[in-house]
């Protein structure tokens, strides 16, 4: 082996060593040399699609990963750690570049920004239904459900809200639960009876109006649907809330409409209008079918929001994506409603 | 029954195929034994062979590896630029690159090149002395073949495919790097960020040790390949061709078994 | 011992330890036999060279001897330690007892002379690096090689690898040496110089050689002894010394075929030390 060779080894060696060394460094370790804070916080959710490893983002800005996610089976509580890269984290000096803060400060001000709303969430990552972690500051956040002196966490801990996914849950179950709290039956079999024992009675001029206004809620009720199924991720939160108030809206707009249904029949005085007893048996005969058909309608809303609902679970994606185009050619499959 | 039947050749195979396992096994029992004795007494390594071996090994090897590793990382990235462009995942391109080579395409290539290279050249070289009757000289001076030939190699190849591969994993990623920067303008330290943010330090781990036991394989097949050269010229060229084909079949073998262990065993 | 032996060399001691003793070796591959039931005793000092036509198994037998390949049946006693039933590390020791120069010289590519010769000491000895070069100097020196040893075996004529094949074999000084063909290939006068330079051997270190050729006049030049080995008899025809067996053998195709050599003039069966 001559000297060229030997040198030529040498050289290949020290260069290849250090592209090793320095992968390593770039790909890791370099990590490895910050300074990092814990925070934990405690969910009672599934965590499906969150791993170790998973980001944390501060109002999008990534600050850390997930390091440790353990389950607390007594409870039914499910930890999650979180190690947060401080250096994102900045004080700004006069004429001075920004500096990092100190893990002390860093610990003192989430404390603070917990008792003013701090708050993480999980939320989608993006198409592949993986998860991360969004910090931020909610004024109207619930207070912790759990009593933390009981868990004995060694980070600071911060209080988690629900989801987008369970809390759009939760509001849609609502919904139906108000939906299917209204009763259909009773309704109808009213109506009926009222309708049996006005037999051969008179009608009233409010009536008409009466209908107008079931069927003004039902439309109302039905554009409700459709923005429900129109859903964009940005809107979804106010979406649903105003869903809800349209659905208690409607809801009560049902049950007065049942009142007054009583109320008017109770107050017309069906003997002083004898005459007008032909065009009241039509009219009456209308406004059952009318009715049944505004009943029909809202059993249809009720069907429509319970698949919306299935939709969001088999496929949360869609709420990042909006709905996706059917594939192939299964129209039957892809419009469903 | 004839002997060139069908079932008279089918059964020849099969006694060949177990003829040929037994000695690959035995032949993999006394390499190992061998670079253990080595790690025992390792003034008995011939340290001279070595430092040869790992010149032909090593640096004789990179401009190869670098065009190979370079090209591969450019046609990678252009494929999936191409697909990806589609639905605006751009952004996942560094993470897809990095991960295909570092995990998979880097040590496979790197493993291909150095079988063409120096598994082909150990097969030839054990062949011709054993033709030469060199292997015959080995015995009857009461020097264990497989330590003289075969550790001075492996111990070479061990040490020089795993920098072998750093250094494709590296020209790969620059490769791809390139048509990003040419296609979509991408800065520098943009797919840097990208890469560090897909690409675990695991994986480039994965990559290198992998292409350890690539060399063991590339190493053991082209000696054993050498060791059983029949006694003409001829015998030299097949098993050089023997040797590569086997290798590489080898080295898939090993690669998907080691994409399945990993997974397995560290949830890679 | 075949009841056709014409004359049994010189007579065997009982009291000293045969160099090499074949007991009832058969030796073939796989499941054709070359040669059968060979039995033959070769003694310290002696040079012996094993004739035969192309094909006999001569090469065949000298690597059974030499333990490179298993015979089918029998034992083979190199020093008395049977070299048939050794294990692996009791193989490596007998061998390391023989030196053996192969047809082609077998030297290693990647080494020079020198370090050709020093292999087996370095692998096989103690020995310091000073010493080891001395001696394979030493050894160079004995085949006339002084000078060449940092000469690739590439650069060195078919001769010369022949000669420091003999060197190699010579470099733990073994008491028993085996030659494959010695001077197959070679001029006349390399081949006379090569039977020189095996007769310097034999009188500088007293060793058992043992010899595979078929070239006529190196045979009556340098052998005590020939064992002719026949293809079609898959035996040994005749034992004894060549001038002997050319001239009184009872095997007319002993005679014949040592007769070829017959301008040779051989007054003596002992080897011509000219």
């Amino acid at each position: 082996m001559n000297d060229n060779s030997k040198f030529k080894l040498g050289l290949f060696i020290i260069l290849a060593t250090a592209v090793f060394f320095a992968a390593l460094f770039i790909l890791g370790t370099m990590d490895r040399f910050k300074e990092k804070a814990h925070i934990s916080t405690l969910v009672s959710e599934s965590v499906q699609g969150l791993s170790v490893g998973s980001s944390v983002k501060y109002q999008g800005v990534p600050i850390g990963n997930v390091c440790e996610i353990m389950i607390y089976p007594t409870d039914n509580v499910i930890r999650i750690d979180m190690e947060i890269n401080i250096s994102k984290f900045k004080v700004q000096q006069a004429n001075h570049a920004p500096v990092t803060i100190p893990i002390e400060t860093f610990n003192e001000h989430v404390a603070e920004a917990v008792k003013k709303g701090l708050c993480c969430r999980m939320e989608l990552e993006g198409i592949t239904g993986g998860k991360y972690i969004e910090l931020q500051l909610d004024k109207n956040s619930e207070p912790p459900k759990y009593d933390i002196a009981e868990f004995g966490l060694e980070y600071t801990y911060v209080p988690s809200q629900p989801s987008l996914i369970s809390d759009l849950r939760g509001s849609v179950t609502s919904i139906l639960a108000k939906l299917e709290s209204i009763d259909y039956k009773g309704i109808s079999d009213r109506t009926n009876a009222v309708l049996d024992s006005i037999n051969e009675r008179v009608n009233s001029p409010k009536f008409d109006e009466t209908i107008d206004n079931v069927n003004a809620m039902v439309t109302e009720a039905r554009k409700s649907i459709e923005n429900l199924e129109n859903l964009t991720n940005s809107d979804i939160r106010d979406k649903i809330d105003t869903i809800s108030k349209n659905v208690n809206t409607a809801v009560t707009a049902v049950e007065s409409l049942t009142k007054s249904v009583e109320v008017e029949i109770k107050s017309i005085e069906f003997g002083k209008i004898a005459e007008n007893f032909r065009s009241f048996l039509s009219t009456a005969i209308r406004t059952s079918k009318t009715l049944d058909e505004t009943l029909f309608n809202v059993d249809n809303g009720v069907d429509a929001l319970i698949e919306f609902i299935q939709y969001i679970d088999s496929d949360p994606a869609s709420l990042i994506q909006g709905k996706q185009k059917p594939k192939f050619d299964d129209e039957k499959g892809g419009k469903k409603r | 029954m004839p002997a060139d039947s069908f079932i008279h050749q089918c059964g020849d195979m099969v006694f060949q195929l177990k003829d040929e396992a037994v000695s690959l096994v035995s032949f993999l029992g006394d390499v190992t034994a061998a670079l253990w004795e080595g790690i025992r007494h390792p003034k008995r390594l011939r340290w001279k062979d070595f430092l040869f071996y790992m010149n032909t090994c090593g640096p004789d090897g990179v401009p190869i590896t670098i065009m190979i590793s370079a090209l591969m990382g450019v046609v990678l990235a252009y494929q999936a630029e191409v697909q990806s462009h589609k639905y605006g995942a751009d952004n996942f391109l560094p993470m897809v690159i990095g991960c295909t080579i570092l995990r998979e395409l880097g040590p496979l290539m790197v493993a291909i090149v150095a079988t063409g290279r120096s598994g082909s050249a150990f097969a030839a070289e054990i062949g011709t002395m054993k033709i030469s009757e060199e292997l015959n000289a080995l015995q009857t001076m009461g020097i264990r073949p497989t330590r003289f030939l075969v550790v001075p190699k492996m111990w070479a190849m061990l040490l020089m495919l795993p920098l072998l591969t750093v250094i494709g994993d590296f020209v790969g990623c620059a490769g791809g790097y390139m048509v990003m920067r040419s296609e979509l303008g991408m800065p520098l330290d943009v797919f840097l960020r990208l890469t560090r943010q897909g690409v675990a330090v695991k994986y480039f781990i994965e990559g290198v040790l992998k292409s350890v036991v690539f060399a063991y394989i590339i190493t053991m097949t082209g000696c054993w390949r050498g060791f059983r050269t029949g006694n003409d010229a001829i015998a030299v060229g097949r098993s050089t061709t023997s040797a590569v084909v086997t290798s590489i079949l080898f080295i898939v073998l090993a690669d998907a078994f080691l994409a399945k262990l990993f997974t397995v065993f560290y949830g890679w | 011992m075949p009841d056709n032996i014409t004359s049994p060399a010189p007579a065997a001691n009982p009291n000293v330890t045969p160099a090499i003793e074949v007991r009832d070796l058969s030796i073939g591959y796989g499941s054709r036999v070359v040669l059968e039931n060979l039995n033959f005793r070769i003694e310290p000092g002696q040079i012996v060279t094993i004739l035969g036509g192309s094909g006999c198994g001569k090469s065949t037998l000298l690597k059974h001897i030499i333990g490179l390949y298993k015979p089918l049946h029998g034992d083979i006693l190199i020093n008395g330690r049977s070299i048939v039933t050794a294990n692996e590390q009791e193989k490596r020791s007998i061998m390391s007892e023989f030196g053996v120069a192969y047809q082609g010289g077998a030297l290693f590519r990647s080494l020079n002379l020198a370090e050709n010769i020093a292999l087996p000491m370095e692998e096989l000895t103690s020995w310091k690096r000073d010493e080891i070069r001395k001696r394979a100097s030493e050894k160079l020196a004995l085949v006339h090689l002084d000078g060449f040893e940092e000469y690739m075996p590439s650069d060195l004529s078919g001769g010369m690898i022949k000669r420091a094949a003999f060197a190699r074999a010579l470099a733990l000084d073994p008491k028993l040496l085996f030659f494959d063909e010695p001077s197959a290939g070679l001029d006349p006068l390399t081949s006379d110089m090569l039977d020189n330079v095996i007769m310097e051997i034999r009188e500088k270190t007293h060793a058992t050689i043992m010899m595979v050729t078929h070239e006529l006049p190196s045979i009556f030049r340098v052998s005590d002894r020939v064992i002719m080995l026949s293809a079609e008899k898959k035996g040994i025809v005749d034992d004894g010394s060549p001038a002997y067996l050319r001239d009184h053998s009872n095997d007319e195709y002993v005679r014949t075929f040592l007769s070829r050599g017959g301008t040779y003039k051989s007054n003596s069966t002992e080897p011509d030390h000219a």
